[in-house]
């Protein structure tokens, strides 16, 4: 079924010489899935069953399933499928209007029962209304995101919802949940079941967000604010907000109800497009990262990592690059029981780096242990990093960064503001070469706090993975 | 009879019988060892300064290194080419045929390049003989071929490109010739191929679809035949075959001389040097090319028994008494240029392809080349000629140069009769890099290919294409569609093919990159000209995938057809709404239920949906229903409540809704006049026809 493709390298060279080669760390395998012919496998959605089989929603409005022998057809004539998951049982499927529950009844292989899960949310014909979804939470209740609404619409007007997250109960009962979203492309859950969302970088989004969704928040984006006046709303803001005259270090603090991302992740540093959320829950299958967030980058091919703490009760944290050189756009992902990492991949209307049109691949951890920052976690005076592997004292150089703030505004994309230096007075390796407190003068709340390390190397000369990583700081630690 | 009778008959017989047969393609004789485009290229009247480089191209085709030790400088580029790989020659030709061919290849095939070894010296017959009864023996095993058909074959060698170098036949009109037309024979001499009548049927079939495993050196090149093809090109040139017999062997009665006697014959008189017989030899060297006096040997006025003879013609002497002089002096450094100019030469690229204004089909032969599309007569010699290889260099990819030099695939004018012939990696290699150097831009144009920074930049790419855009599609192909006018290049493989920064020069200029090029200027005044044609590049990249630009694109690529059983599809469905679910029944009934308001919506006869919406378009408008006698039915009356449906062991789709609360299935079924609906409502089951 899997075919090992062993170099990244090969595709791009085979299939655009333009494109230069990465060399990529042998830390992470790609192996790219072998495809039904015919069939534009559009991967928009993954979901393993309970039987452990790997289930595939494509944008065509297909769910295959992976049996003996390749993947079969279960469900089709679906309208645009971008998330799948498995609850309870059967499948779930996010269509344009619709959470759909998919069973077969009868044994045979192919769905017979496609019972309305959750629906409800306008749905005006615009093409910019992609729904995602969904999630479980432990009382059964599903999650979808929703885009807000662009283009022209067939049924004017009919757009409630539009850049919400919506809750529906197991009786069908749809509450809105959350707002302020552009285009919530990922929807996942941590290891405890709490909500993130990624959108993208555009009107009210100054970069890529991730978002940790609970009630009632709200997340920026304008085109929500009409419906959280209505009374059912549970987001509480004013009916205007300032646009292109704060900061969203300011906004943060003086704009009613606004909630800023958990982390941001720098455009162009950090990629250009957010999409599918999969925490690591595999047990260290899949290398030191365990608990940790991955999501899908879209425009670079490749996944990036996020690291999450509580501080002053919210969720804030760091991201860093990972990995990348796929074939093509990352859409979605799921960890396989296995512990190795599947994309789903697709690039239809926009570009991506890996310029295949479609496939299904996976990251696979070759039980090499990269160096790297595991975790990055604010102290009274710095940061402190954790290592995945002991780090060689006399690698220690300098470490430079700078913070900087994003405009909060309705103008598409932002640049960073305010940036200035770090003020870094001390860096102390723990003995064991595991811990690294960083002691910082001029910290910021509201400011993403980059920090480039020196070429670290490891107690067994394993050299640093990635030097670069963000965190993204709302609250100082008391 | 004695040996000057026997010599006297050979030579009456030389005169007299050789050509008397006439196979239809029999050229005027050439009387000296002959090399196309020394021939082509060169005339008595040339200074020498152009002459020796004639010389040169002769030290190097006659293979006089194979011999003659060129000095150090020059030994790569006069190189000798591997003869004829005589390892199974003896399952080829029969001894008579081997035996003229080794008392005077001159005689028996006219032009050859092969020198006469053996002119009457004493021993001379027994040293022919006893190769001849080596030669035999060199046997192989005979290769399948089908049987061929010569009139099928008669009109496959006169279009695939055959004619470039050798003689078009008598009785073959080009195609568009008119009737009364008198038709121009060739003014350059042909490659003679006199040896195809004397080849056993088999292995001249086999010889044709794989020249190179007989003739290494690839001048003779694989003309990407079909095993079908060969025989039938290979009947045609035994029509009117006659077995030749050697009456002069006969009268000589020459006793057998042992197949041994004739390998160390074969290995002293150095016909190693260029032969392979599969066996390893030593091979003999002779004076260094440099220090040979070019009054000398076969270049004497007068040839000296026991020097091989070439039958040169005064021109080639003079040619080579230049080179040689020339090689005295250090080679000096080629240009890449002159590397690509030499090794067309070699090859005689020239017959088929112009550079910069040397080479190309003379007009003789160049009207048999054809077309095999008929819409490709309107873009004139474009469409049937090869294509002019000017700045190829810097168009070309190295691995398109690949693909077409010694790969597969890299053909895309299929409409042209004519084929790229593969001569050989080993013959052609030197090529890419040559081209690439002579052709060089520098600075090369500009163009940005990154593509990650702009959206959208594939679809704006399409849109330019299309037929409402820039209408690319009016002449260009796409994958498996033709263009809507003329059959121009696909732009398939573009990206694959073309270097980025040509495709733009072209663009952005087309007369000026490829003079008599039929495409128009289309960017030319154009203020987003470079932004324009990088979107199309990225299109053309990811093209995979995609939909097709307008004009190409058709909705009956995507149209769902219910042929086997019910077909369910959701979508924004003109009539049903956002929430819609289409259903297609086999035999042309349709419906479309809006689950939004849990009713059927609409019913139509014949063709269900496209999908093209769904699957391809990132915008995705609403569907029409592709069928006709669109029926829109009622609004449903109370609060309805969707629930989904389940799919029956038919494919049959049964609705599930709450109405007031109560439980309902609503199913569709085709029936006699329409469909039949059977509504069940908590239990209760009604049916109703339904006809329009």
């Amino acid at each position: 079924m899997v075919n090992q493709v062993l170099s990244l390298s090969f595709w791009l060279f085979a299939l655009c010489s333009l494109l230069h080669a990465q060399k990529q760390p042998d830390y992470y395998r790609i192996e790219t899935y072998d495809l039904p012919d015919g069939v534009n496998f559009e991967a928009s959605g993954l979901a393993v069953t309970g039987d452990g089989r790997l289930a595939v929603a494509l944008r065509k409005g297909e769910v295959w399933i992976e049996g003996k022998g390749g993947f079969q057809l279960f469900a089709s004539g679906l309208h645009e499928i971008l998330g799948l998951a498995w609850h309870d049982g059967a499948l779930y499927a996010t269509q344009r209007a619709e959470v759909t529950k998919l069973r077969d009844t009868d044994g045979d292989g192919k769905a017979d029962e496609y019972l309305t899960a959750a629906t409800g949310w306008g749905v005006s014909g615009a093409y910019h209304e992609y729904a995602y979804g969904p999630v479980f939470d432990a009382a059964g209740n599903l999650y979808t995101s929703l885009n807000c609404s662009m283009g022209k619409p067939i049924v004017e007007g009919d757009t409630l919802w539009r850049g919400w997250v919506v809750r529906t109960s197991p009786q069908g009962r749809l509450e809105p949940w959350c707002a302020g979203f552009r285009s919530p492309c990922g929807i996942g859950q941590n290891a405890v079941g709490d909500i993130f969302i990624t959108d993208q970088q555009g009107n009210w989004m100054p970069a890529t967000p991730l978002f940790h969704a609970r009630k009632g928040a709200y997340f920026a984006h304008a085109d929500s604010i009409p419906d959280a006046m209505r009374p059912e709303s549970p987001v509480k803001i004013d009916a205007r907000q300032p646009d292109g005259t704060l900061t969203v270090a300011e906004a943060m603090k003086s704009v009613r109800g606004y909630c800023p991302p958990a982390v941001w992740l720098p455009y162009v540093k950090m990629g250009q497009s957010a999409t599918g959320i999969a925490c690591d829950q595999s047990g260290g299958k899949f290398g030191p990262f365990e608990k940790q967030l991955f999501l899908g980058e879209f425009v670079l091919s490749g996944v990036n990592r996020v690291f999450l703490e509580k501080v002053g009760g919210e969720y804030q944290g760091a991201c860093f690059p990972f990995v990348d050189g796929l074939q093509c756009a990352a859409l979605a992902l799921a960890f396989l029981p296995d512990g190795s990492l599947i994309v789903g991949e697709s690039n239809r209307g926009w570009n991506s780096k890996g310029n295949r049109p479609f496939g299904l691949q996976k990251y696979v951890w070759t039980k090499k242990t990269p160096l790297d920052v595991r975790k990055m976690e604010l102290t009274r005076a710095g940061f402190r990093f954790t290592f995945t592997l002991p780090v060689e004292k006399a690698s220690l150089g300098e470490i430079t960064g700078q913070s900087y703030t994003y405009p909060f505004t309705s103008k598409y994309g932002g640049t960073e503001l305010d940036a200035k230096p770090l003020q870094i007075s001390e860096a102390k390796l723990s003995d064991d070469g595991m811990m690294l407190d960083v002691t910082i003068a001029n910290l910021r709340e509201g400011y993403v706090h980059e920090l480039g390390l020196p070429q670290l190397k490891a107690k067994d000369g394993t050299p640093l993975w990635h030097r670069m990583a963000y965190y993204t700081l709302n609250c100082l630690k008391e | 009879m004695n040996r000057i009778q026997a010599v006297l008959l050979f030579a009456v017989y030389a005169l007299f019988c050789s050509h008397s047969r006439a196979h239809p393609l029999q050229a005027e004789p050439i009387n000296h060892a002959f090399v196309y485009t020394f021939d082509q290229f060169n005339i008595p009247e040339d200074p020498d300064e152009h002459l020796v480089n004639g010389g040169l191209l002769l030290l190097a085709e006659l293979n006089c290194i194979a011999c003659h030790a060129a000095p150090v400088s020059w030994a790569d580029r006069l190189k000798a080419k591997p003869g004829p790989d005589l390892s199974a020659v003896g399952s080829r030709l029969d001894a008579d045929t081997l035996w003229l061919m080794v008392r005077s290849p001159q005689t028996r095939k006219k032009g050859t390049q092969m020198p006469g070894m053996f002119a009457g010296e004493e021993g001379d017959d027994e040293k022919v003989e006893a190769l001849v009864e080596y030669l035999e023996t060199l046997k192989g095993k005979a290769p399948e071929v089908p049987a061929g058909d010569a009139e099928r074959g008669r009109l496959l060698y006169h279009k695939v490109g055959c004619v470039a170098c050798h003689e078009p036949a008598k009785d073959a009109r080009p195609v568009k010739a008119p009737a009364d037309a008198e038709i121009e024979k060739p003014g350059n001499a042909s490659v003679p191929i006199s040896l195809a009548d004397a080849y056993d049927f088999t292995a001249l079939s086999f010889f044709l679809k794989n020249p190179r495993v007989f003739r290494p050196a690839g001048r003779m090149p694989d003309m990407r035949l079909s095993g079908q093809e060969a025989s039938d090109i290979a009947a045609y040139l035994h029509v009117g075959r006659v077995a030749e017999k050697a009456v002069a062997r006969a009268a000589l009665k020459i006793p057998k001389q042992g197949a041994a006697k004739g390998r160390e014959v074969f290995e002293k008189m150095n016909c190693v040097a260029c032969h392979q017989t599969g066996l390893q030899s030593g091979r003999v060297r002779q004076a260094g090319l440099a220090g040979l006096d070019a009054s000398k040997g076969c270049m004497a006025n007068k040839q000296p028994s026991g020097t091989p003879r070439f039958d040169l013609s005064d021109l080639e002497k003079r040619a080579l008494r230049l080179a040689l002089a020339e090689i005295r002096k250090p080679a000096p450094q080629l240009t890449a240029q002159q590397e690509v100019d030499w090794q067309m030469s070699r090859l005689n690229c020239y017959a088929c392809h112009d550079r910069d204004g040397k080479g190309g089909p003379e007009e003789p032969r160049a009207q048999y080349f054809g077309v095999n599309d008929s819409t490709a007569e309107s873009i004139g010699q474009l469409g049937h000629l090869p294509p002019n290889l000017d700045k190829a260099g810097r168009k070309l990819t190295q691995g398109w140069f690949e693909k077409i030099l010694w790969g597969h695939g890299g053909g895309v004018r299929p409409y042209m009769d004519t084929r790229m012939p593969d001569f050989g990696q080993a013959q052609t290699e030197m090529l890419v890099r040559a081209f690439n150097d002579a052709d060089k831009l520098d600075p090369p144009v500009q163009i940005d290919v990154s593509g990650l920074e702009k959206h959208h930049r594939a679809e704006l790419g399409r849109k330019l294409l299309g037929a409402t855009g820039l209408a690319c599609v009016s002449c260009h192909g796409l994958k498996d569609r033709k263009s809507l006018g003329p059959p121009v290049i696909r732009l398939t493989h573009a990206v694959e093919r073309l270097q980025p920064a040509y495709f733009k020069e072209l663009l952005l200029n087309p007369q000026a990159t490829q003079p008599g090029t039929v495409m128009p200027p289309m960017f030319a005044g154009r203020k987003t000209a470079d932004k324009d044609i990088e979107s199309i590049w990225t299109y053309l990249r990811e093209v995979e995938g995609q939909p097709l630009p307008e004009g190409l694109a058709s909705a009956a690529d995507f149209e769902i057809k219910p042929d086997k059983s019910p077909v369910i599809f959701r979508s924004f469905i003109e009539g049903a709404g956002t929430h819609a679910i289409g259903v297609g029944f086999p035999g042309g009934l349709n419906a479309a239920f809006d689950a939004k308001q849990s009713r059927w919506a609409i019913l139509w006869k014949g063709r269900f949906l496209d999908a093209m919406s769904n699957w391809q378009d990132r915008a995705m408008p609403p569907i029409k229903p592709l069928g006709t006698e669109v029926k829109e039915l009622p609004a449903a009356a109370g609060g309805r409540v969707f629930g989904g449906y389940k799919v029956g062991k038919d494919g049959v789709p049964t609705f599930l809704y709450q109405q007031d609360g109560k439980q309902v299935e609503d199913t569709l079924r085709p029936a006699k006049d329409g469909f039949e609906r059977v509504v069940k409502v908590d239990g209760k089951e009604t049916k109703e026809a339904v006809s329009w």
